[in-house]
């Protein structure tokens, strides 16, 4: 085993993001799916918005599909390639 | 004979012809890959006594005139995110599996069967979950040819050993740029192929609708090579498309008179005016190799970059939730800030994402490539960044400063369209490159773009100072 970080540029410490991994005890209600870990206001307040933007996308493009597209329609357009 | 600029196939033939020994081959790479981790943090471990003994292991075969395989004692190195049997990968990351892995990965063991010798396990972005390069847990890695700068991620350890001459050619992995975006940092080739033309069996998955295995090499002939071993149907993955492999290498000399390179002027004017510069360089090049130029026009890239994330995000989240509910104090603060966007999206929102990815393909191949057999786009949107402009931790520039790095490439995975990424010529700039996106299955054509386009511009080898 090569010794680890030689060689490396030292990471940064980011005392504000390690803070906002391990406290949040006043955040709203978070998903279930995060189980123990919380997380801060400021946090929320960056991932919030930009997953509006990102559903605002998935609306539009969700409005234009037929109700029997599939997840499993782009292996046939991949696979329907040259047949 | 130069062990480091030499290609993976001359390699083998000089091996298999007693010009060299395996060994003489592997003993020379392991000292060669002690420089590189000291100057730009390569390597995660090395497996120097098992490479010493299965080298003697071909040389002994050489000796007895036995059939060998087509990579018989050539040293490699791969990104340490696959399963090898008796060991545990590091993933690049702190959390790891508890027990050692019980078999190789598929394309491991396809590449082993060929009689290649893995050296190494090499340096990867946290959990291959970043672009760029760095790793806020085994440390930064670094750009071969200004250590200042990025390596380009997540597949760094690949680029940065094939890029110096300690292998020639090495695995990586790409979900949203990860083989591309390091080849082009490090001044070298990559191939992402067709989302299912090579399995992921074994391979420490991210976001699988999107992942894809494959191969860096300095000559896209070893591309050509690697990727039919590491291609084909494998019932490990249920995915992998059962379609036949062709063979890539007999026809990579085909003639490339006439193919259509398709253009998007309008998307390519939204990368920096030098990279704009330079890939109308290569783009000559490719023309005067006999390709045509043609104008295209992706109609809905943002949109497609947009959907990428609503299936890479979730996905990521889904597959690391057991340990960011107990241990997100031990991820670094990027990949931690990354994955908690993925609880937040919706079900509803990922699936819309899954179901549109066959409508927007076809979109696709119905517009873009109506009159194009491929088409041209830079790898990264700009001239290489150093490490310290994008060491943004886990704060609120993160999405930004890392979707624009990832903005020429995350949309051709949503796609599942294959990708080959090749060098501009260097002159006195620092490496950089762009992309062939060609259409589903199209490999065998890439390659023989590619390969008429590295006899004007051959591949190079960083060396030491």
């Amino acid at each position: 085993m090569l010794g680890q970080n030689t060689g490396s540029i030292p990471a940064k410490n980011f005392p504000e993001d390690i803070a906002m991994a391990e406290t949040g005890a006043d955040s709203p209600k978070l998903p279930k799916s995060l189980g123990e870990h919380t997380v801060a206001q400021e946090r929320l307040d960056v991932i919030l918005p930009f997953v509006e933007a990102l559903s605002e996308t998935a609306v539009k493009v969700g409005d234009t599909l037929p109700l029997d597209a599939d997840a499993s329609d782009i292996i046939r357009v991949l696979e329907s390639e040259g047949k | 004979m130069d062990l480091k600029t030499i290609s993976a196939i001359d390699l083998a033939e000089a091996i298999r012809s007693k010009k060299i020994s395996s060994t003489e081959a592997v003993s020379s790479a392991l000292e060669r890959l002690k420089g590189v981790h000291e100057a730009f943090n390569a390597v995660v471990s090395t497996d120097a006594e098992e490479a010493l003994a299965a080298a003697k292991e071909v040389d002994a075969a050489v000796a007895a005139s036995q059939q060998l395989g087509p990579l018989a004692g050539v040293p490699l190195a791969h990104k340490d995110m696959f399963d090898r049997a008796g060991k545990i990968p590091s993933w690049g990351a702190r959390i790891r599996r508890e027990k050692p892995c019980t078999e190789d990965a598929t394309p491991i063991a396809r590449l082993k069967a060929a009689g290649s010798i893995q050296i190494a396990a090499l340096h990867m972005t946290e959990f291959a979950f970043g672009p760029t390069g760095h790793n806020y847990v085994i440390g930064h890695a670094r750009n071969p040819y200004d250590p200042t700068r990025i390596p380009g991620g997540s597949s760094s350890g690949s680029a940065i050993c094939v890029a110096t001459g300690v292998v020639p050619a090495a695995l990586g992995s790409d979900t949203a740029g990860s083989l591309r975006l390091p080849a082009a940092a490090c001044n070298v080739t990559s191939l992402k192929g067709t989302w299912t033309r090579v399995t992921r069996a074994g391979a420490m998955p991210l976001s699988p609708s999107l992942d894809c295995i494959g191969p860096i090499a300095r000559d896209v002939r070893d591309l050509a090579l690697l990727f039919g071993l590491i291609a084909g149907h494998d019932p490990r993955d249920g995915f992998s498309s059962r379609r036949p492999v062709p063979d890539y290498l007999s026809l990579i000399e085909q003639p490339i008179d006439g193919i259509r390179i398709g253009v998007d002027e309008r998307l390519i004017g939204e990368a920096h005016p030098e990279v704009q510069q330079r890939l109308e360089t290569s783009l000559k090049i490719l023309e005067k190799a006999g390709a045509r130029r043609i104008s295209v026009r992706f109609q809905d890239w943002k949109a497609l970059d947009t959907l990428g994330q609503l299936l890479q995000l979730p996905e990521v989240a889904s597959a690391h939730g057991p340990y960011m509910r107990k241990r997100a104090a031990e991820y670094g603060p990027q990949v931690r800030a990354r994955i908690e966007f993925g609880h937040f999206i919706s079900a509803a929102d990922h699936q819309t994402a899954l179901r549109a990815r066959g409508t927007m393909l076809s979109r696709v191949l119905t517009e873009t490539f109506a009159n194009c057999d491929m088409v041209i786009l830079p790898t990264f949107a700009d001239p290489l960044p150093t490490i310290a402009e994008l060491d943004v931790g886990g704060g609120p520039q993160l999405m930004a400063a890392l979707g624009r790095v990832i903005f020429y490439t995350r949309p051709v995975n949503y796609l599942g369209l294959p990708a080959l990424t090749l060098p501009y010529p260097r002159e006195s700039y620092l490496p950089n490159g762009f992309q062939l996106v060609g259409r589903p299955f199209d490999e065998a054509r890439m390659l023989a773009v590619g390969r008429a386009y590295q006899k004007e511009v051959p591949g190079e080898v960083r060396t030491l100072q």
